[in-house]
């Protein structure tokens, strides 16, 4: 019995001390550092300065809902996007499945950087697919880029592969038994594709949208290229604390405000909508 | 379909005991290592400078950061050339406030992130430096020829009296770069907020030169002290401004691009680094704004922690030789610190030794000032509002 649990304990050491040392430690000297107090020049002192954490929230709440609201979007956008698109690689693409979802996610062997600064050469004023978007009616005062539509375009486009690959993954493990006993009980295509296929994905769905919502709410790349004075995110306002202002314990307390929020998002979200399906469930609830 | 469902009731006894148990001993582990107090980027108190040594002959390599669009290619390879010293050049120093936002934490540990020189720096950062300690007294024996050759009207600057710590690496012109085709009716600084031009717009994230530039315009007497109301109007110009969405960006020297594209139809831009876009795009010109422009200087200086600064010395003393400076001149067309340089190039290029932007005359430059400074609880006040418009 002690055996066993010291093979418990033995096989998560090595998880663990990589969390200590480059989680856990790193958060705790981050949390130190934000209740800091002074200047670069003066120096920093750890002195409980909880205002750090007032005055980081009451300066930059807009950037802060900004970026729940543009990640938000991104999501469910990515989410219209890559349903249907595993779905049709799933139930439509045969022998080809393989490679249709290598060609998915064949953009993605470039760097994040590059494909962030393409966009921002495609999205260009004087391009002709901002000439197109123009002429429907879609860019108001003739540019995309420095919109917030393209900031959310940016990243939607960025996070897709995480979104598509768990939906993949959940749907291609459905059996497609259960939707041929579907259709024999009666269910029209559509009612069977919403009472059987989607539940059934919704293992894919949460952990998709989790997948792409939490890195999105923090990221800063595409709202610096893609975006304008107005666009700005979190992230940008952390870097920029930490880089031009120096200002290290307010970046420090911002950065913590986000994780917070996050986490107890994610936790609200996965009690509510994931419980069950990320625990896995059984056909009996599918009702 | 049926998963396992992990058996929750009995996996979280006891749970909180041990997650107790697990910050205790990182409690434990911080304590030990006493890393986790004192954070290694406290800035700290004014420290003694100490001088960047020179022994013997000048080899080895040598690692410099300057800003982009700032130098001929031929400098370099001519410097190794002539030196034998391996030299690596960076581009990295895309405003003022990032790289010594970067470099900052290293310079308090008494490093210089393997730089050897700095070529960047404007004046209030060389001041920073030399009272944080992070820049190195220069020793004059070992840079003769920048004593030698330095012009008159740029030594014993107010930042750094006797140039004790640094000498100008080039100065420049601030004022608009416009692109002629799309805008050609800019010819102040207050006509960048021109509605017509609404998201077409760029300025930079330097304080001092864009809030310069723009103060000009809006009539403020450079030969006065510039007071705090002068100094907010000009912030608050911006914020509105930005607020208006008259500003596509703000850039550091990622500003170019853009104006090359024409998604911006003009920005506050550098005489020499409008010179050498419009090499690249005729359009592409640089406006003396009507109220006059701010003149900036650069400034080399020796890092705390450099390595090798013999060979900084050399390549100061290199850069400060009138035909090396002249090389540089005609790539960059920036103004030279260095005297006789006019003269080099009146016999290569006599045009260009007529140019009014690149050696400017009194007269041309009359209503030009030099880059504002600012000090004490003033700065820190504008800085904080500027801040919070770039950033914000």
């Amino acid at each position: 019995m002690i055996r066993r649990r010291l093979t418990g304990y033995a096989l998560v050491l090595p998880g663990a001390a990589w969390l200590v040392v480059l989680f856990l430690i790193p958060m705790y000297l981050m949390w130190r550092l934000s209740l800091n107090s002074g200047a670069v020049e003066s120096g920093f002192h750890f002195n409980w300065e909880w205002a750090n954490y007032k005055e980081a929230f009451t300066l930059y709440q807009e950037q802060f809902f900004r970026s729940f609201y543009y990640a938000g979007i991104a999501t469910v956008v990515a989410l219209v996007i890559a349903y249907p698109l595993a779905y049709g690689i799933i139930f439509y693409g045969g022998r080809y499945k393989t490679i249709l979802l290598l060609l998915v996610l064949a953009p993605f062997l470039t760097t994040y950087l590059i494909r962030t600064l393409a966009w921002e050469t495609i999205l260009s004023d004087q391009s002709p697919a901002v000439h197109l978007l123009s002429a429907v009616g879609l860019a108001p005062g003739g540019h995309v880029l420095g919109t917030a539509g393209a900031v959310i375009a940016g990243i939607t486009y960025n996070f897709l592969p995480f979104m598509v690959l768990p939906l993949f993954a959940s749907l291609e493990t459905i059996d497609k038994r259960y939707l041929e006993a579907a259709r024999d009980l009666y269910a029209s295509p559509r009612s069977a594709f919403w009472r059987v296929t989607v539940p059934l994905s919704t293992p894919g769905i949460v952990a998709g949208a989790l997948l792409t919502f939490i890195p999105a709410v923090g990221d800063y790349i595409n709202a610096n290229f893609l975006g304008g004075p107005n666009n700005r995110m979190i992230g940008n306002v952390v870097q920029g604390l930490y880089l031009t202002e120096r200002n290290y314990p307010m970046a420090a307390a911002l950065s913590f405000i986000l994780m917070v929020v996050i986490t107890v998002a994610v936790a609200i979200y996965i009690r509510v909508a994931g419980s069950r399906a990320l625990m896995g469930d059984d056909l009996s609830e599918l009702g | 379909m049926r998963v396992n469902r992990p058996s929750v009731g009995k996996r979280r006894q006891g749970a909180p005991r041990k997650i107790g148990t697990a910050v205790a001993a990182l409690l434990v582990l911080c304590v030990a290592v006493s890393a986790c107090g004192s954070s290694g980027i406290s800035g700290g108190e004014t420290a003694e400078s100490s001088t960047a040594k020179a022994t013997g002959k000048a080899s080895g390599s040598l690692t410099i950061s300057n800003w982009p669009y700032y130098i001929s290619p031929k400098t370099i390879p001519g410097f190794e050339k002539a030196t034998g010293i391996k030299t690596t050049y960076l581009e990295d120093y895309n405003s003022n406030e990032e790289f010594y936002g970067k470099l900052q934490p290293l310079l308090a540990n008494g490093e210089s992130g393997g730089r050897s020189l700095f070529a960047g720096p404007s004046p209030y950062i060389v001041e920073r430096m030399i009272r944080q300690g992070y820049a190195q007294k220069l020793e004059k024996n070992a840079i003769k020829t920048v004593v030698e050759n330095a012009s008159p009207d740029i030594t014993n600057p107010a930042y750094d009296p006797g140039n004790k710590y640094s000498y100008p690496w080039m100065s420049g012109l601030m004022g608009i770069a416009v692109r002629t085709d799309l805008a050609p009716d800019i010819k102040s600084a207050c006509d960048l907020f021109n509605p017509k031009y609404k998201g077409k717009v760029e300025l930079f994230t330097e304080m001092r030169q864009t809030l310069g530039v723009i103060m000009k315009c809006m009539g403020v007497d450079f030969s006065k002290p510039i007071t705090e109301e002068d100094w907010m109007a000009a912030v608050n110009k911006v914020k509105q401004a930005k607020e208006d969405g008259q500003l596509r960006k703000f850039a550091g020297n990622d500003w170019t691009n853009e104006l090359l594209r024409g998604d911006v139809v003009a920005s506050t831009g550098a005489a020499g680094d409008t010179y050498q876009l419009e090499q690249e795009n005729p359009n592409v010109k640089w406006v003396m704004p009507e109220q006059g422009c701010i003149i900036f200087t650069n400034a080399m200086t020796i890092p705390v922690g450099a390595p090798n600064a013999t060979a900084a010395y050399a390549f100061m003393n290199y850069v400060y030789e009138p035909k090396h400076a002249a090389q540089i001149v005609e790539y960059t067309h920036y103004l030279s610190p260095v005297a006789g340089v006019q003269q080099v190039i009146a016999k290569t290029d006599p045009e260009l030794a007529e140019n009014e932007l690149v050696f400017p005359s009194k007269k041309s430059i009359a209503k030009c000032s030099p880059e504002p400074q600012l000090s004490g609880e003033m700065e820190q006040k504008v800085t904080a509002a500027w801040n919070a418009v770039i950033n914000g």
